[in-house]
């Protein structure tokens, strides 16, 4: 219920401010149309760095208790299609599976490239693009409770725990990303974007009497299924820069 | 078109990624009960049945009703002794029924983990005498350990002779 309204806010601010950003950059491509120097004169340089925060994970540390989490994004554009992209993030989270408490603390790096394949009008910088990761978590559970799981119980007694409560060793996931998302263009530099993961998992090592249950950056991870998916959300801001040519 | 064909295919392939072991199937073993074989006290090889039930001590239900020659109850897991009050009819005598408070000793508990929709079980090892009788006995007669170590409820652990 409650990661359904969190489904729909996002997708519902998303639309609102691509639907903005649409408005704007037909404003700016009317304008641009005015003066068509500036078009000719356009640098042909395609460098730009951006950098961003997912803004789901603040927003998720302050109402929940058992959450606090942090995502930096990147990409770096090479060509009018072409982006290096980066995300980096660190979370601690505690949860219920089944009978049993556990938190995951740790962090993770993803990295990989994305294809823009939306035509752009003149002086529009959107983007839907499809993206590829490699990542990689690391992170440790640590079990704070459970009951033990019994099919028949003495006076319903519930057993409690404690041969098993504590951390467990260091594990480090590793798993490859599908992207599918938008950028759009709010402000001459200010995007904000969203993408959507299939998350397909390469190396899954198991603690010691506990399972991998969660790492961050993939989530949940299931017995039987490699996959997994994620999403986010960001706001993010753009550096254009170019490399000094020398002057002949 | 092309939009749209790679937007359905990560749709299609999001679906896929829908989980199905979420259930700890009925079939699979919890922490085992403690499996108990009756045997005839005059007759050390033969099986002997006995007809009642089972009573938790401070309850009022029965927990199980006993009937046949064997007998499958949980232990508590919290402590390292459980106690069960036996109420068997008495065929030989008629309408009477005996009434043994028997206390089940056993130590070594270590939990296991199995997998994510079933969690954690336990294992746990009979202690040498098994069985304290609380009561001055009128049924039970001894005990002998088949098993000792409580791992799974496919064999009986313990032998009555009654």
């Amino acid at each position: 219920m409650k990661n359904k309204h969190i489904w729909l806010s996002t997708i519902s601010l998303f639309w609102g401010l691509y639907l903005f950003g649409q408005i704007e950059g037909e404003a700016s491509s009317l304008n641009n149309t005015t003066t068509i120097e500036e078009i000719v004169e356009k640098p042909k340089n395609h460098l730009a760095l951006r950098v961003g925060l997912d803004i789901v994970k603040p927003i998720r540390t302050q109402f929940n208790s058992e959450f606090q989490g942090l995502e930096l994004v990147g990409d770096l554009r090479l060509s009018r299609r072409i982006f290096v992209a980066a995300e980096i993030g660190s979370e601690k989270r505690t949860q219920q599976s089944e009978l049993i408490n556990f938190t995951t603390n740790g962090s993770y790096l993803k990295l990989g490239i994305d294809y823009n394949f939306f035509n752009n009008w003149k002086g529009m910088n959107n983007a839907l693009y499809l993206g590829l990761r490699y990542a990689r978590s690391i992170h440790t559970h640590t079990v704070n409770s459970y009951e033990l799981y019994q099919l028949d119980q003495y006076l319903n007694e519930t057993t409690a725990s404690g041969f098993l409560v504590g951390e467990r060793e260091q594990l480090s996931n590793g798993w490859m990303e599908l992207v599918f998302g938008t950028k759009v263009q709010l402000l001459p530099n200010l995007y904000a974007g969203m993408s959507i993961r299939l998350n397909i998992l390469l190396t899954n090592p198991q603690p010691e009497d506990f399972g991998n249950l969660y790492a961050p950056g993939f989530n949940k991870i299931t017995d039987e299924n490699s996959f997994g998916a994620g999403f986010n959300y960001t706001i993010s801001y753009s550096f254009p820069f170019r490399f000094k040519k020398e002057k002949n | 078109m092309l939009k749209r064909s790679l937007l359905s295919l990560v749709l299609v392939l999001l679906l896929l990624s829908c989980e199905r072991d979420d259930i700890c199937d009925l079939g699979t073993p919890g922490t085992p009960r403690l499996i108990v074989r009756l045997y005839d006290a005059n007759n050390p090889t033969e099986r002997k049945s006995a007809q009642g039930y089972l009573q938790e001590i401070n309850s009022d239900l029965q927990h199980s009703s006993i009937s046949g020659d064997s007998i499958a109850f949980p232990l508590k897991l919290s402590t390292s002794a459980t106690r069960y009050a036996f109420v068997i009819e008495n065929s030989a005598v008629g309408t009477g029924t005996l009434n043994d408070t028997l206390q089940f000793n056993y130590h070594s508990r270590t939990d296991r983990y199995t997998r994510r929709a079933c969690g954690i079980i336990a294992e746990y090892v009979l202690d040498q005498n098994p069985i304290t009788p609380i009561n001055t006995p009128s049924w039970f007669v001894r005990a002998e350990i088949l098993i000792d170590t409580l791992r799974n409820e496919e064999q009986a652990h313990l032998a009555i002779y009654h």
